[in-house]
């Protein structure tokens, strides 16, 4: 009781001082990692915390691109197709030597660039709506996939990227630095650049934006662009984390970018959302998932206890951007 | 004083006397466990309804003159498992001179695109059908549907609720539970505590398998956690670094269902700087390779293993059919295993994990089909 109580007073207080919406998000991680401490204390040993750090670092920066792409108005679906495609091909041409890694990184950021640069123009050129243009790219790029592979994915991951996948720098995995990394720069870049504050003009308002000199087609093609981009990324890392080829490494994780990007403060209608909301998004639902098992809840339990939870988390993002 | 057999003593002998008797009993009771509950003889779970029952196939009428167009309705391609169950089931038609056309739908996980495809086959007045249901009670009706329309009507790799078919072939999936679950067993001597990574919650051989796996387990063995990571490798080694951190030192065991999962667990244990503990597993070449470069290290496991040749027999059985033999209607097909032993004969060094070593292909099949390295010939290979 007294818990809750404490809760909805913090809750009231960050309203009544309208914090930024990201902060939100940082106070229920805080909020997670309490419980989680209170419940089993081994959940705070280090080392398991990096491991959540590590499951999340893919997931952000999935996030990253699909933030930049729901501020436009848009929402991207096919960034989880992009995750296997990379997977399979990166296993297939590097045949777990490092001799063809620069050439294969190279081909799998083509991928990633050319997808969101289809997604992009398909978008701007031909009117279709995001989702119908993202969901069918995600089918013809699980086509790709399976017609690549023969459905038998092939080859194995390099030592370089699975030290990328699951090596350490010091006692930091390496994949959470690439999402540090990647992070910071996407958030100067939307917070300090003129393309950033394009992003946000056009998905508050497109035709005002238009009307002002935005070069709003443009603007939308590199927001698609960045999310293909991301997603190459985030598919070496997670080949690197497995090791081989699967043709399901990318599975649900479009829908989770989206759910990270959501509860961590950016809005499905656009125009408002931040990177730095979905990283604390991405970190939340892994804590979460991690939680969850950790605490031998049954799995059906632990649908029904996850979808609760994000639902009451955009729940408190809509009220208080309501409030502010 | 002189010595009387008092009521006591008369009494502590045949305590003694009867506590002999108790624990030799005891010694045969454990015994017979043991006996119950060895891998080797596994306890299955074949449904009520399965008989020695045959299908004349002449009398059915249901025999042709070849060359025959042969439909297969698959339920997905979801994993490499299925993609080679369908691999197999291609080679093995393309040598078949009787076999005109192969014609194959896949029905990407749903069964409404399933009974669709089902509905498309019969219309193309196919001569026989091989089916793997996507859910026993969705699919009845489609099943239904192509054995009334006269056409040979064979259903494989899972149940379907009907017996209108002319004959269904299935390998035991509370059986291939069971194995792992007792092998797990005798690993740990009885007692422990294990956690247990599964398949897709509510789908069929999922199920199955873990209620097997527990039933092998027995009573001495206590349960922390499961949970289901889709026979995924990320997905399987992610819940196990969970694991890890939330039972630090308790965890004796892992009875996972096999696939890559079983990989994922002992990659986690070792990032983790641990040792893995005992863990079976299933024919996936990536864990057989793990298995097979420690087996010196100690390394100990064991591998039902679900034939992805069963399309084959399938096949087979569907020939036999239009040939006018008669057929037996229900077939259990046996988990072949993998042990200790002859992990080597399976294990193929040279090819890439998602390989399903218990293969009716040829090496030189294989070796194209995942583009191997070797030959299949001499796959020994030192691996630290």
């Amino acid at each position: 009781m007294t818990a809750k109580s404490v809760q909805s007073s913090a809750r009231r207080a960050l309203l009544q001082l309208s914090l930024p919406p990201a902060a939100i998000i940082w106070i229920a991680v805080g909020l997670l990692l309490l419980l989680a401490r209170s419940v089993s204390a081994s959940f705070w040993e280090l080392s398991h915390l990096l491991n959540v750090a590590r499951q999340a670092s893919a997931l952000g920066i999935l996030a990253i691109g699909q933030t930049y792409v729901l501020i436009t108005g848009g929402i991207d679906l096919s960034n989880a197709m992009v995750v296997t495609l990379v997977n399979v091909v990166a296993a297939t041409l590097l045949r777990g030597s490092d001799e063809t890694l620069g050439g294969t990184l190279l081909i799998c950021l083509g991928i990633g660039l050319l997808t969101g640069l289809a997604n992009g123009l398909l978008i701007t050129r031909l009117k279709v709506p995001p989702l119908v243009v993202t969901l069918g790219m995600f089918s013809i790029l699980r086509g790709a996939a399976y017609v690549y592979t023969d459905g038998a994915p092939r080859g194995d991951i390099s030592p370089a990227l699975e030290f990328v996948g699951t090596g350490f720098v010091g006692p930091i995995p390496t994949a959470v630095i690439f999402w540090v990394v990647l992070t910071a720069l996407a958030a100067v870049a939307l917070q300090k650049t003129v393309f950033g504050r394009q992003l946000y003009a056009v998905g508050g308002n497109e035709k005002a934006s238009r009307l002002s000199g935005v070069p709003a087609d443009r603007v939308i093609v590199l927001a698609y662009v960045v999310s293909g981009l991301m997603a190459a990324i985030a598919g070496l890392i997670l080949s690197g984390y497995a090791g081989t080829g699967t043709l399901t490494l990318g599975d649900g994780r479009n829908l989770d970018s989206i759910a990270a990007a959501v509860v961590g403060g950016t809005s499905l209608s656009g125009g408002s959302g931040s990177v730095i909301g979905s990283a604390g998004g991405a970190l939340f639902l892994a804590l979460l998932f991690s939680f969850l098992r950790f605490i031998g809840l049954p799995y059906t339990i632990q649908l029904m206890v996850q979808g609760l939870i994000l639902a009451v988390a955009v729940y408190l993002h809509v009220r208080s951007q309501r409030a502010s | 004083m002189s010595f009387k057999p008092s009521a006591f003593r008369v009494l502590l002998t045949a305590l003694f006397i009867s506590l002999l008797a108790l624990s030799v009993a005891a010694q045969d009771a454990e015994e017979e466990a043991t006996e119950e509950y060895s891998y080797l003889n596994p306890m299955g779970r074949v449904p009520e309804l399965w008989t020695d029952e045959q299908t004349d196939c002449a009398a059915a009428g249901v025999a042709r003159e070849g060359p025959w167009t042969i439909g297969v309705s698959n339920f997905s391609l979801g994993n490499s498992w299925r993609v080679q169950m369908i691999a197999e089931l291609e080679a093995a038609a393309a040598g078949n001179p009787d076999i005109e056309e192969l014609i194959i739908t896949n029905a990407d996980g749903n069964v409404a695109k399933q009974i669709s495809d089902i509905d498309d086959l019969i219309a193309r007045g196919v001569d026989a059908i091989l089916i793997t249901p996507g859910s026993p009670e969705g699919i009845a009706p489609s099943v239904e549907d192509a054995y009334n329309a006269g056409i040979v009507t064979i259903v494989f790799n899972d149940f379907v609720d009907t017996d209108q078919f002319h004959s269904i072939l299935w390998a035991d999936q509370f059986k291939f539970g069971y194995i792992g679950g007792a092998w797990l067993r005798e690993q740990l001597g009885g007692q422990g505590n294990i956690v247990i990574l599964e398949g897709i919650a509510g789908m069929g051989v999922s199920d199955l398998r873990s209620e097997g796996a527990i039933a092998g387990l027995g009573e001495g063995i206590n349960i922390l956690a499961r949970q289901p990571a889709g026979w995924d490798y990320a997905q399987g080694k992610a819940a196990m670094e969970d694991f890890i951190a939330a039972y630090p030192g308790q965890i004796d065991g892992v009875y996972s269902q096999g696939g890559a999962m079983s990989q994922g667990a002992i990659d986690a244990f070792l990032a983790a700087g641990l040792d893995p503990v005992p863990v079976p597993g299933e024919g996936y070449n990536g864990f057989l390779k793990y298995w097979a470069a420690n087996l010196e290290n100690g390394f100990s496991s064991i591998g039902p293993d679900e034939p992805t040749w069963q399309s084959v027999a399938a096949l087979e059985v569907a020939i036999d059919c239009l040939n006018g033999e008669t057929v037996a209607k229900w077939t259990e097909l046996e988990h072949p295993l993998i042990t200790d032993e002859n992990v080597h004969e399976y294990v193929r060094f040279d090819c890439p994990d998602g390989v399903w070593s218990n293969t009716l292909m040829s090496p030189e099949a294989i070796t194209e089909m995942y583009d191997c390295e070797g030959t299949g010939e001499a796959t020994e290979e030192a691996s630290s």
